[in-house]
C-alpha cells in the first residue's frame, strides 16, 4: 500500500470476506472463526499497518488510513466487491471503509465495536498504556486484557488457557512502544459517527451479551451498538449469549454461523 | 474525626446524627471512609451514623496484608461499641467492608440488629483474582502515576457516572479524595476480595439487606463458577432481601439517594 507492506492470507472459496481485526491482537483475532467462515466464503485475513507481520511505521495511524489500506488491499487483489467483517477497532475501520468506498462493500458485519469512545473507553486506553509501561508485553498485561475481553465464566473454563495463549501470541508483541502508543492515540480520538449515515451496505451489528468493553449502551459521549443500529439504515442486531468482548474466541462456531446466515442471502455483484 | 485510643493506636471515626438507633459504617478499600460521604447526610435525620476509619488506612508506615487485618478490624469495631457504650447497632459494610461486616455479624450476632451489605461478594472468582493482582502489581510498579486511578475508575464506576464525573467535577480531583490512603494500598484490600465469607454468611441470623450495582464490574451479582456473587450470597443468608441499584461498584457515591431510600425502608421495617 504505497510505502507500506501488508501481510494477508486467503482461505476458502466463494464471495470474498475481508476481515479487519481489533487493536492489540492482529489477524489472530480470526484464528478460530475463519475455518468456519471459509466453508462459505473466500476469507481474507490480514494484519493492518502497525500489527503482526505487516509493516510497523512509527507514525501516521488513523482509522481513515487503515480503511484506505483495506480498500487498497482489495484493489491489489483484483477484488471489486467484498463482504467486510470488522471486529472491535476493526469495526471502526470497517465503518470508514464502507462509508468512504461504498461500491466495494457488499455486506457489512460490525462485531463487538463502537463508533466513538465514551469516557470509560478513553480511560481504559490509558489503563492499557499504563500497564504496558509498567510491565511491557508481560503476563500481567495479557491476563488483564483477558478479564476485560472474556466473560467471567470463560476465564474459568477449559478453553481459557488456549485462548490466553492465542491472545498472547498476537504479533503486535513485536511492536515498539512508539507504534503501540500511536495506535492507542488513533483509537482514543477516533470518531466515525458522522460516517454512519453514509454506510449503504446491508449491515449486521453483533456483540457479546457480557461485553464490558463495547456494550450496547455506552456513556453519552460515546457511540456503541445502539447508536450504530440507529444511524445505519436497516441495520440488524444480533447478541451472542453469555460471552464477552471477543465473541470470536468464546463462541467461534456460533458467531460464524450468525455471520454466515446474515451474509449468504445478500444479493451481490460479481466480485472480480 | 474523633479518636479513641486503644493499646497500640487510635481509631478515628466520624459520628453524626442523633437518632436513638445507630448505624456503624464499614468502608471498603477503594475509597476508604469516603465511601459514606454522600449517603450519610441522607440518613442522619433518622440515625446516628458512626464511620470508623479501619486500622491500616490511617497509617503512613508499612501495612499488613488484609487477611492479617480481618480479625483486627472485627475486634476494633467491637471495642468501639464498648468504648461508646453501644450495646447493639445496625452495621453497613460496603465492598470489602461488607466482608468484615459478615464476619462480625456471624461472630457477634448479639451486637448487630440489622445488616446492610453493598457491593459485596461471598468470595471473588478468578476474574476478581486477576483484577486484584493487576491492581497490586500496578500500584507497586508505579505508585505515583495516574494508572492506578484510571484502573479503579474503569472498574468502580458505571459509564454514565464516569461521564458526570468527567464533565462536572473532574475525575482526578474526585479521586484525590481517597489518595493515597486506599487506592495505593491494595494490600489492605485486594486479598480480602478472595476471602471466603460463605461459611460466615450461613451463620448470620440478623435481618439483612444486600444492595448490588447493576453495572458493578468488581462485585457483580453473578460471578464465575469459582466465586460467590450477591445473588448466591442472598441464598446463604436466611431471609436476606436484595435491591439492585442503577450504579457501578461505588454505588454509595454514585446513587446515594437510591441507596439511602433502600436503607431507610429496610431499617425502618418493623421486623428490626
Amino acid at each position: 500500500m504505497g510505502d507500506t507492506t501488508l501481510w494477508y492470507e486467503a482461505s476458502g472459496a466463494g464471495h470474498p470476506l475481508l476481515q479487519i481485526h481489533g487493536s492489540v491482537i492482529g489477524h489472530t483475532n480470526f484464528a478460530l472463526a475463519s475455518p468456519h467462515l471459509a466453508q462459505s466464503f473466500r476469507v481474507i485475513d490480514f494484519d493492518q499497518r502497525g500489527f503482526g507481520e505487516s509493516d510497523h511505521p512509527r507514525e501516521g495511524y488513523s482509522i481513515e488510513r487503515w480503511a484506505d489500506d483495506a480498500a487498497g488491499l482489495l484493489e491489489a487483489l483484483g477484488i471489486r466487491s467484498a463482504h467486510v467483517h470488522g471486529t472491535s477497532m476493526g469495526g471502526l475501520v470497517a465503518i470508514a471503509l464502507a462509508a468512504r468506498h461504498p461500491d466495494v462493500v457488499s455486506g457489512l458485519v460490525l462485531d463487538c465495536t463502537l463508533a466513538r469512545f465514551d469516557v470509560a473507553g478513553r480511560i481504559n486506553v490509558r489503563v492499557r498504556e499504563a500497564l504496558l509501561s509498567a510491565f511491557g508485553w508481560g503476563e500481567e498485561f495479557w491476563r488483564f486484557l483477558a478479564i476485560q475481553d472474556f466473560s467471567r465464566s470463560f476465564v474459568e473454563g477449559t478453553d481459557f488457557p488456549a485462548a490466553l495463549d492465542l491472545l498472547r501470541s498476537s504479533a503486535i508483541a513485536q511492536n515498539v512502544a512508539e507504534v503501540a502508543h500511536g495506535i492507542a492515540q488513533a483509537l482514543e480520538v477516533a470518531d466515525v459517527v458522522p460516517l454512519l449515515p453514509n454506510v449503504l451496505a446491508p449491515t449486521l451489528v453483533m456483540l457479546g451479551e457480557r461485553d464490558i468493553l463495547t456494550p450496547y449502551e455506552m456513556g453519552v459521549s460515546g457511540a456503541g451498538a445502539r447508536v450504530i443500529c440507529e444511524r445505519i439504515g436497516g441495520a440488524q442486531l444480533a447478541t451472542v449469549p453469555g460471552v464477552g468482548h471477543i465473541n470470536l474466541f468464546e463462541a467461534p462456531e456460533l458467531s460464524a454461523s450468525i455471520i454466515r446466515e446474515f451474509l449468504t442471502p445478500l444479493a451481490i455483484a460479481p466480485a472480480l | 474525626m474523633r479518636r479513641i485510643g486503644f493499646e497500640t493506636e487510635a481509631l478515628c471515626y466520624d459520628d453524626r446524627g442523633t437518632g436513638s438507633e445507630i448505624v456503624v459504617n464499614l468502608h471498603g478499600g477503594f475509597f476508604g471512609r469516603h465511601d459514606f460521604q454522600q449517603v450519610t447526610p441522607l440518613l442522619v435525620d433518622r440515625y446516628r451514623c458512626i464511620t470508623p476509619q479501619l486500622r491500616g488506612f490511617t497509617s503512613d508506615g508499612e501495612v499488613q496484608d488484609a487477611t492479617e487485618y480481618l480479625d483486627v478490624w472485627i475486634e476494633d469495631i467491637v471495642a468501639l461499641f464498648d468504648a461508646l457504650s453501644i450495646e447493639r447497632a445496625h452495621i453497613h459494610g460496603t465492598s470489602t467492608g461488607g466482608t468484615v461486616a459478615m464476619e462480625l455479624a456471624a461472630q457477634y450476632s448479639e451486637r448487630v440488629s440489622g445488616l446492610v451489605l453493598s457491593g459485596v461478594v461471598g468470595r471473588g472468582d478468578e476474574t476478581t483474582a486477576i483484577f486484584a493482582s493487576t491492581w497490586m502489581k500496578l500500584a507497586a510498579a508505579d505508585p505515583t502515576g495516574p494508572g492506578v486511578g484510571d484502573l479503579m475508575s474503569f472498574f468502580c464506576f458505571s459509564r454514565p457516572y464516569l461521564e458526570q464525573l468527567s464533565a462536572v467535577r473532574g475525575l482526578v480531583e474526585f479521586l484525590d479524595l481517597s489518595l493515597p490512603e486506599a487506592f495505593r494500598r491494595p494490600e489492605l484490600t485486594a486479598p480480602l476480595l478472595m476471602h471466603d465469607a460463605r461459611p460466615a454468611a450461613t451463620l448470620i441470623r440478623t435481618p439483612t439487606l444486600i444492595l448490588s450495582g447493576a453495572c458493578d464490574l468488581i462485585a457483580p451479582a453473578v460471578l464465575g463458577p469459582s466465586g460467590c456473587g450477591s445473588t448466591e450470597l442472598a441464598t446463604l443468608i436466611a431471609g436476606a432481601k436484595c435491591v439492585e441499584l442503577a450504579a457501578g461498584h461505588a454505588m454509595l457515591l454514585e446513587a446515594p439517594d437510591a441507596a439511602a431510600q433502600a436503607i431507610l425502608a429496610f431499617l425502618g421495617a418493623s421486623a428490626l
